[in-house]
């Protein structure tokens, strides 16, 4: 992933640059429980604050090309707890097992990665 | 909301006459009268009926002939305890393209052994009228489908994509907490959505969306919601995200911009 910055590590023969210096930082939240919103907001300041001013690219899982990043778009992460608040009672078993295996599928399961890579992807 | 998802599953030739179509679209409202004979098991064509009310007045009704937020219809046949074999209902219905009426077909046909279907102004041959041969043609060439209104209100930009496919909405104000999630929200308008392309845009060789619904999540002012498994005219796509966000512009919250991305 060509990224911008300091002086390579490593060139090749061509004085081509074949390794640069990155930075990567991967977040795994505990899950996320409904009420959980004040908690990952603090949690998306500290990452915001830590690395924000790096970052040029965000691509989430819901959405199919990494787009420009904005620093609103951490918001897709604080407003992640309020998805997983169990769906209503429904009047069987089997309807209530399938709604909440269609909320892991639609709405709990989710990730956003962003980078300060030159490209998107 | 569960249009589409079964009907490619059983559907009477029309050539036999099992089936039969007469409606012209019009502006002024009109009654349109479902009769059937049910098959055993068939989900009710009175839930059925109210998907399809739900879906218009949420402005998927709409299309080229006319803005999703003047498509309209109600139930106006009582809902009885138990539905017979031979069933009737009327739908009041204003503004309703005929290919959305085609859709209602189309459903309602693969839960009955037989199916009329008469709105009460006659076809005229216009691009508003709709009878058993554009069924028929279109069984065999599905490759009419609904146009986007022709006003657009907002911004939308359209990309391509390697595979599946996404939407996302800028909203021009902060969204109300769970507005994707709630019930009969967004993310319901999304299942609609799905459920109507499962049903129809499969042409050349094409399967449909493959998945009851989107993955969606909402940020302060923006939704995306993508389709993994996506398989679709893109166009027809397009034309249904387009006419429902119209709808949710209008009479919900007020959009900024929109990204579609198809393959």
């Amino acid at each position: 992933m060509p990224v911008t910055g300091p002086e390579p590590l490593a060139r090749n023969g061509s004085n081509a640059p074949v390794l640069s210096p990155a930075l990567g930082v991967y977040v795994q939240l505990e899950p996320a429980v409904p009420g959980d919103e004040q908690r990952y907001e603090k949690a998306c300041a500290i990452v915001r604050d830590w690395v924000g001013d790096k970052l040029r690219w965000t691509l989430t899982s819901t959405f199919g090309e990494p787009a420009p990043y904005d620093p609103e778009d951490f918001q897709y992460v604080v407003e992640h707890p309020a998805s997983t608040k169990p769906p209503k009672p429904a009047s069987t078993p089997e309807l209530e097992a399938m709604q909440r295996r269609l909320q892991v599928l639609q709405a709990v399961e989710f990730s956003m990665n962003c980078h300060g890579g030159e490209h998107g992807v | 909301m569960q249009i589409g998802i079964m009907a490619r599953l059983r559907f009477k030739d029309i050539d036999d006459g099992t089936v039969s179509v007469s409606y012209r679209a019009s502006a002024d409202p009109q009654l349109v009268h479902f009769r059937g004979t049910r098959i055993p098991g068939a989900r009710s064509p009175f839930d059925v009926a109210g998907d399809y009310i739900g879906a218009i007045n949420r402005g998927l009704g709409g299309g080229a002939e006319f803005s999703p937020t003047a498509s309209q219809a109600a139930l106006v046949t009582p809902v009885p305890d138990a539905v017979p074999e031979a069933w009737s209902l009327d739908i009041r219905m204003e503004s309703v393209s005929p290919l959305f009426v085609m859709h209602m077909v189309v459903v309602f046909a693969a839960g009955s052994e037989s199916l009329s279907v008469a709105g009460d102004l006659r076809p005229d041959g216009s691009s508003l009228s709709l009878t058993d041969a554009d069924v028929r043609d279109w069984w065999d060439r599905p490759q009419r489908h609904l146009r986007a209104w022709g006003t657009v209100p907002f911004v939308v930009e359209e990309s391509e994509i390697s595979r599946g496919a996404a939407i996302r909405v800028r909203f021009q104000k902060d969204l109300p907490e769970g507005y994707v999630s709630a019930p009969y929200s967004f993310g319901y308008r999304l299942l609609e959505i799905t459920s109507l392309l499962h049903l129809s845009h499969t042409e050349g060789g094409r399967k449909g969306t493959l998945e009851p619904a989107p993955k969606r999540k909402q940020a302060k002012r923006e939704i995306s919601a993508s389709w993994a498994y996506f398989d679709v005219t893109p166009a027809a796509f397009q034309a249904l995200v387009t006419n429902m966000l119209i709808w949710v512009h209008e009479k919900e919250h007020p959009i900024e911009s929109v990204q579609i991305q198809t393959p």
